[in-house]
């Protein structure tokens, strides 16, 4: 149990500095945001929009789970419980079946290739961040079936 | 023994248990194994795979 406690503090650990980073970005991304020149089309507005909230999604994601992982981490039973969870082979098999963590992984990256595509053409900005929110979509739903069925 | 409670002696969660008992999910031979160790008895004496398809 000692080990899986490392990988929670390395968890912690980069979720700290993801953080402060999008926090960075954030802070970065509001200054921009109200210097916006005049002449700027809707879209521009929108696309600085969607990584503000990207961000600030992210930031409150992150700041979720790291209570969440320090309230396992203090607690000895729950630490075991959460590691069986995590560890649970049936949950295993229906992540795998849903895609896994690559779906995830494509995900973000479409959706990062969206946000910088977004600054050539709005269109790609759109049907790229479609896609990526539709494989999400579609990884999900697989995922509930399963483990209602599973 | 409630079923959170066999599920936290052998390392998985109360939903796989429940899953193995109402046969939606196939146990490993790992977890076939800890189940069947835990109780003390042999893995065939608490399991049946007659009846489970083969892939």
């Amino acid at each position: 149990m000692e080990k899986y406690r490392k990988i929670l503090r390395v968890r912690m650990l980069l979720m700290s500095m993801a953080i402060i980073l999008a926090a960075v970005l954030l802070f970065m991304n509001s200054i921009k945001m109200v210097q916006t020149p005049e002449g700027d089309e809707l879209s521009t507005g929108f696309i600085d929009g969607f990584q503000s909230g990207l961000l600030a999604a992210m930031m409150g994601l992150f700041v979720v789970f790291i209570i969440k992982y320090l309230l396992i981490y203090r607690d000895e039973k729950k630490l075991r419980l959460w590691y069986n969870h995590e560890k649970d082979e049936r949950r295993q098999q229906i992540k795998l079946k849903a895609g896994g963590n690559l779906m995830i992984i494509n995900s973000v990256i479409l959706l990062f290739a969206g946000i910088i595509g977004g600054y050539f053409n709005v269109i790609i900005f759109y049907s790229v961040v479609a896609c990526a929110l539709f494989q999400l979509l579609v990884s999900a739903v697989i995922k509930i079936y399963l483990l209602n069925t599973h | 023994m409630s079923q959170a409670d066999l599920a936290y002696e052998v390392g998985t969660t109360r939903q796989t248990i429940t899953s193995i008992e109402t046969e939606k999910y196939t146990a490993s031979l790992v977890l076939a194994y800890k189940i069947a160790n835990f109780f003390g008895k042999q893995i065939e004496e608490v399991f049946d795979f007659s009846e489970v398809e083969e892939l």
